[in-house]
């Protein structure tokens, strides 16, 4: 039973990685870090596990100051990206091993290795080597092992980013349910926002030297903080408009700085931009646009189709309005053809705004 | 240009004691320009397939054809198709502008028109500003890129290109796909695609052929595999979140023809069309699929209805998925983020009925 605390921990090899970050996972908590792709986020999960020894600042379990205490000795269970399995080993012995370095009877060890085998359905490869087994196997093993482990903190790095769609909502769903992680805390690392919005209790997003935003899925993607959280979470990325505010009289517009796109800024949003001096990055979520057909929004501007691919289960649309182009969500069954005239419908009341030096959330 | 035919193709790697059936009687035509993915899970042969195609695989039986022409026993250079790969295989010492212009040089091209050539394909991809560069100094996405404009240089019969975004982050991949697709429009070339991504296979391929188990399952466009998927396999794999299969039967009541799924409350209304269809099998057992953005939470007329219990609701962002249950069966829909749905809340889900789709359970095909 632990919480687990960081207390201005630093790390760096040729740059800073880690530059004074503090975090508490309270215990049960299913803590989500997600950020881009070589900014640190192993890094911390092994400073936390002992496999890196940090530069300066505490790690603390349980109360416990762990800063200077060896790996094997925190009683933390790691994933790794890489699997890291035993090749000489059956699936059944890489999921034991850290129950038999621990001494534990065999009829337990059986027991525990078969409930975790079946949690993840891996009973029927028990017997087969890693070299035997798909990748997606694989990595379920190497999740099994971690699992069957009952630690004080579980370090998560990326399991399931490797399997096909269908395993990866399954075992999504799973993680939400096992109460196994509710009794302690779960530090999880994952570079896909969607699993990080779907998992985390809080999420933090990983910048140069830390996190740049800690909280809920819904503040992270409806409240971010700077545009590198907006632009970090959502698919297709946000879409970005340097505007600058324009005074006419009463008015306050916003008008985009390329072309001449323009909203009029009105109730709320205008209370939130009044005070501002200087230009604003206007922020919109592609699902914050619409191809009008009624009159439902309250901004509806004439655009051209650039491109359009309907995916799985939705589409994107790329329209141009004013000189600028925008990404636009819509449903896959619409078919769009390049240079067609549409309506673009704009929620205002969703668009977010930016500080267009430093990239702040002006709302906040 | 060219058309590729593929003809009763197979593959078989021998070996001592269980040689392996890779590809199993192949039959495949990409129309001169046409944009082609080919999809399925790892280990289904599609990767078989294009080394074959490609000239670095031998074939075990079978013809490959260029416009008509067969080229079973021509060598990779002779076909004249170019090839990127996964792994961006860049020269590290060479520049941006050396790596590209490798193809030409090794061809005997003169200094001034390969210096024409890299412009060229430099301008297609966007990355005149990084031609001085080395490797090492680019980001994923440029080296990609980069890796891309070496096999475009080449002006070969037909591009083929494996997994070739596999590498990359979620938001790199997204302006990817887009720019892979400008760049086909604008060349115009008959493109081989393999891929285990099926956002990547529907967003950019004018056909897809999906394999699974060394065979061809379907080949047809994106609204093909949707709306008329052959079999169960197809309507499984294509789609996330993964498409909700119920076993069930066919039952007649007041109003019609229903699908009863076994062991709960729940049953669906198949569309009136197939009803004619479906009564006149001999079999009642049936398994049925829907897939998760086929529920809506507003009702509209003309569309059916399902209750159900809050089991999970997954924020996602753009959407949620949510986790239901109903009569001791659980399903997935997507609905819309701004639903504050908790668990255990009652919930009426509503689908139009030419969205649910039949299958044979003993042969997995589909029936309408």
């Amino acid at each position: 039973m632990a919480r687990l605390e960081l207390q201005h921990v630093c790390k760096g090899y040729d740059r800073p990685i880690l530059d004074r970050l503090s975090l508490t996972v309270e215990e049960g908590e299913f803590f989500v870090i997600v950020g881009p792709s070589g900014i640190g986020k192993t890094t911390l999960l092994r400073c936390i596990a002992g496999l890196e020894v940090v530069d300066a600042g505490r790690v603390i379990f349980g109360g416990r100051d762990v800063t200077r205490v060896p790996p094997y000795r925190r009683n933390a269970a790691m994933t790794f990206e890489s699997y890291a399995l035993y090749p000489h080993m059956t699936v059944f012995e890489n999921i034991a091993s850290p129950l038999r370095a621990r001494r534990m009877d065999e009829a337990s060890v059986r027991k525990a290795v078969l409930e975790v085998a079946r949690l993840l359905r891996i009973e029927q490869l028990l017997d087969r080597r890693p070299h035997e087994v798909s990748g997606g196997q694989k990595q379920r093993t190497a999740l099994g092992r971690t699992l069957v482990a009952k630690p004080d903190v579980y370090l998560l790095d990326e399991p399931i980013s490797h399997l096909d769609a269908k395993i990866r909502h399954e075992l999504r769903r799973q993680f939400h349910t096992l109460q196994e992680l509710r009794r302690v805390a779960t530090v999880y690392v994952t570079h896909d926002y969607a699993e990080a919005l779907s998992l985390g209790d809080r999420i933090g997003v990983m910048g140069d030297g830390g996190l740049v935003q800690v909280g809920s899925s819904r503040e992270i993607f409806e409240r971010p903080n700077s545009i590198f959280v907006a632009r970090h979470l959502g698919q297709p990325s946000i879409n970005e408009v340097p505007c600058r505010l324009s005074r006419d009289g009463g008015a306050l517009t916003l008008r985009s700085l390329e072309g001449s796109l323009s909203f009029a800024m009105n109730g709320s949003q205008r209370t939130i931009l009044e005070k501002v001096r200087g230009d604003v990055l206007v922020g919109i979520r592609p699902q914050h646009i619409h191809v009008a057909n009624g009159g439902s929004t309250r901004q509806i501007d004439n655009a051209r189709v650039e491109a359009f691919e309907a995916l799985g289960a939705t589409g994107v649309l790329i329209a141009e309005t004013g000189g600028v182009s925008l990404t636009v969500l819509t449903s896959p069954e619409e078919n769009f053809e390049p240079g067609q005239p549409v309506r673009l419908g704009f929620d205002v009341e969703q668009f977010l705004y930016f500080d267009a030096v430093h990239g702040r959330n002006l709302k906040a | 240009m060219a058309r590729v035919t593929l003809t009763d193709l197979n593959k078989i790697y021998p070996a001592r004691d269980r040689s392996v059936h890779a590809v199993k009687d192949l039959n495949l035509t990409v129309e001169d320009g046409e944009y082609v993915a080919l999809l399925g899970p790892s280990g289904c042969g599609k990767t078989s397939t294009l080394r074959m195609i490609v000239g670095l695989e031998g074939i075990t039986s079978g013809t490959i054809a260029f416009d008509g022409k067969r080229v079973n026993e021509l060598t990779p250079e002779q076909r004249n198709v170019a090839m990127a790969f996964e792994t961006y295989a860049l020269y590290p010492n060479f520049t941006v502008a050396e790596n590209l212009a490798f193809p030409l040089e090794v061809r005997g091209l003169g200094k001034a028109e390969r210096g024409r050539e890299v412009a060229r394909i430099a301008k297609l991809l966007r990355i005149e500003s990084i031609l001085e560069q080395k490797p090492a100094q680019l980001s994923g996405g440029q080296q990609q890129r980069v890796s891309l404009g070496r096999a475009l240089i080449r002006d070969p019969a037909a591009f083929i290109l494996d997994e070739v975004m596999s590498h990359l982050d979620a938001h790199l991949k997204f302006k990817m796909l887009f720019e892979l697709k400008r760049i086909h429009r604008s060349l115009g070339k008959t493109t081989i695609y393999v891929t285990h991504d099926q956002v990547e296979a529907l967003a950019l391929a004018d056909r897809i052929a999906v394999m699974s188990n060394a065979v061809l399952q379907q080949y047809g466009t994106r609204d093909d595999l949707y709306h008329r998927p052959v079999n169960r396999f197809v309507a499984d794999f294509i789609g996330e979140p993964p498409t909700n299969f119920f076993a069930g039967e066919i039952a007649e009541d007041q109003e019609g023809v229903a699908l009863r799924v076994d062991g709960s409350g729940l049953a669906f209304r198949p569309d009136a069309s197939r009803t004619a269809a479906l009564q006149q099998r001999g079999a009642r057992q049936v398994t049925i699929g829907i897939r998760p953005q086929n529920f809506s939470t507003i009702a509209s007329p003309g569309l059916q209805t399902v209750s159900a219990r809050v089991v999970l609701n997954e924020y996602l962002g753009e959407q949620s998925i949510v986790t239901l249950e109903a009569g001791g069966t659980t399903f997935r829909a997507l609905a819309s983020p701004d639903l504050e749905l908790s668990h255990g809340a009652p919930i009426s889900l509503y689908y139009r009925s030419s969205d649910v789709m039949v299958f044979d359970p003993e042969s997995e095909t589909f029936i309408g």
